[in-house]
């Protein structure tokens, strides 16, 4: 700056009453500054948080007469529902494996890994579940056989109404 | 006669050089110094002298290739900007008309696809070259520090962009990536979580992603590339650490030309060279995004490889540990670096444990790349 309009040099050593009220100013300024900070942060970090945290809203799901499910065999199923997301309502796809003992109860599991999420596939070869992604396994039931997944399959409630079978996803 | 009574400032003083240079020009040149103070400042910018060792060194010219590139990369993005259409409906859709109808869509995508992993390698070897230099010994702490920030914001700008076309790669590369989160003790399923913006992967992931790769990432970018240049040209360059380049520190030369000259060839070669990988294979798309696919084995893009492969070793009970240890191990010893290393010796060779852990972080992330790949 320049020092002949702009006397800074005078203002550096302030008198004591000077000095309180240059104390204050600056306290007021970072103050201020810090409520509209706090405000602004406080705001947007909980908007942009939204619903995120929130658990997935489940509904049940039509997967057919259970007439076509025969007993004694595992079945792949997709689904596909509609699924509100935010402020769209989408289209939502995902997949199941069926199994009967008698045709009376079923078990009903998310094809989902519990690993990281991939999807496993059905191996009848070898009477189990196959994860591509790590090379896990998994029994007939659900439990880890392999690889580093440390939770069983994922198990889903399901109900018989009217002949039809219905899962909660 | 010169409106400006005193000179006062440093740079101030180099503009009475316009005035000897005859013309219209210099006459305009001081018109517009005298009130803006810009042709001056430029001047001052453009002949900071530097030791003549950076000249015609290409290890010297990493920082500004990697500055060329991630100017390229932010042109190619915001044109991708004009068509691309961040929902989960269209946005395949729209990628997909870039790289086949939009007229140089494919070139545009293209580069934006190969630079993203010529960023990583150039920002890489700069680092290397940089710390095989110690030159992030006082006072270049920040300088270094600075630069470890911008390597994890380029990491971030890898991770969610490869998500934006929506297609099966990308994904299945983000249910993996945020269940990797999700392992985290404790905090991992609210972080898998926020991550996704939900329980499952959707639109909102895709909003988050977005913002993040074309809003956060850029203003973050900037700021710290801000701070790490304004850091280098307040310290200078580090000393050499070889003979012939103590020999060669006796002269200097000026900025521009001299050193900006190979930043400028090497940011051509590397313009060409993503101009011909584009022409000769555009930039893959997958099949739509299906969560109901079981016949898809995820892969991220090769410079997270080596993490997702080190999986394979671990015993399941042993991963969250893995997840969160690596990366703390990696980045805190780079953050800690120029704190443990305080000594007066530059000379790689001349400090073996420090260059021996850095050579195996390097020998670690580069065998478990190529056993994933
Ligand atoms: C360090 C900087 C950046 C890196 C490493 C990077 C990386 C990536 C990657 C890997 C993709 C996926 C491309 C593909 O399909 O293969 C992508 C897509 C995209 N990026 Fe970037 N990006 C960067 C900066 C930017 C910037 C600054 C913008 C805009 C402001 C941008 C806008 C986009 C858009 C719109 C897409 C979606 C189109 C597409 O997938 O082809 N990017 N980015
Ligand atoms: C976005 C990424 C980056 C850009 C654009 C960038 C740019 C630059 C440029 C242009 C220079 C001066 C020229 C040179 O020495 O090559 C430089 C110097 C430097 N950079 Fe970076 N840099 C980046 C990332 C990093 C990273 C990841 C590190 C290390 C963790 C780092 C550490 C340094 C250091 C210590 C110097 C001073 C070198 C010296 O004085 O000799 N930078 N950077
Ligand atoms: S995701 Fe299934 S084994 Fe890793």
């Amino acid at each position: 700056m320049d020092e002949q309009k702009f006397p800074l040099n005078n203002v550096s050593e302030p008198k004591p009453p000077e000095m309180g009220r240059r104390r204050f100013l600056e306290t007021g300024v970072w103050a201020t500054t810090s409520v509209v900070g706090l405000t602004l942060f406080g705001t947007g970090g909980r908007f942009i948080v939204g619903d995120a945290l929130k658990d997935k809203d489940e509904q049940w799901i039509n997967l057919g007469e259970i007439a076509s499910l025969s007993a004694g065999q595992m079945h792949q199923t997709a689904y596909s529902l509609r699924h509100k997301d935010a402020w769209r309502t989408v289209e939502e796809k995902g997949l199941l494996y069926v199994f009967s003992d008698d045709g009376t109860t079923y078990t009903v599991f998310s094809a989902v890994c519990t690993h990281l999420g991939c999807n496993v596939h059905w191996e009848e070869a070898r009477d189990g579940f196959s994860c591509p992604c790590h090379d896990a396994s998994f029994s007939r039931t659900g439990e880890v056989l392999g690889g580093p997944p440390r939770q069983a399959l994922t198990q889903l409630e399901a109900k018989i109404e009217d002949g039809v079978l219905l899962v909660l996803v | 006669m010169s409106i400006i009574e005193q000179p006062i400032s440093p740079y101030r003083e180099v503009k009475d050089q316009t005035e000897t240079s005859s013309g219209e020009r210099a006459t305009m040149a001081t018109w517009i110094d005298e009130r803006t103070g810009l042709v001056s400042a430029n001047r001052a910018f453009l002949s900071w002298p530097v030791p003549k060792y950076v000249e015609r060194n290409l290890l010297y010219s990493l920082g500004g290739l990697t500055l060329v590139s991630l100017i390229y990369q932010f042109f190619s993005g915001i044109c991708l900007l004009f068509y691309y259409d961040p929902s989960a409906e269209a946005a395949y859709n729209s990628v997909d008309y870039i790289t086949y109808q939009a007229p140089l869509g494919w070139l545009v995508r293209s580069i934006h696809h190969y630079n993203a992993s010529a960023i990583v390698i150039l920002v890489f070897l700069h680092l290397l070259r940089t710390f095989f230099f110690s030159a992030y010994k006082a006072p270049r702490e920040v300088t270094w520090l600075s630069g470890v920030v911008l390597f994890l914001i380029t990491l971030g700008f890898g991770f969610t962009g490869y998500l934006l076309p929506w297609d099966q790669k990308g994904y299945w590369a983000t249910r993996v990536g945020t269940e990797m989160a999700g392992q985290v003790p404790l905090l991992g399923s609210a972080l898998a979580q926020l991550m996704r913006g939900g329980a499952t992967l959707g639109q909102l992931t895709l909003n988050r992603f977005f913002v993040t790769h074309v809003a956060l990432l850029p203003g973050a970018l900037v700021l710290l590339l801000a701070l790490h240049l304004y850091q280098h040209r307040y310290h200078g360059v580090a000393p050499t650490i070889s003979k012939r380049g103590q020999i060669r520190a006796r002269h200097s030369v000026p900025y521009f030309p001299n050193w900006v000259i190979m930043d400028v060839l090497l940011g051509l070669g590397l313009l060409a060279l993503l101009i011909y990988l584009s022409w000769h294979e555009r930039a893959p798309l997958a099949f739509p995004a299906n969560p109901a696919d079981t016949d898809y084995s995820p892969k991220p893009e090769w410079y997270f490889l080596f993490l997702f492969h080190l999986l394979h070793y671990v015993p399941g009970r042993l991963e969250p540990f893995l997840i969160v240890v690596v990366p703390l191990l990696v980045i805190g010893s780079m953050f800690l670096l120029p704190f443990l290393d305080t000594g007066e010796e530059r000379r790689p060779w001349r400090k073996p444990v420090t260059t021996a852990v850095a050579l195996f972080y390097v020998a670690v992330i580069i065998i478990f790349t190529f056993l994933g790949s």
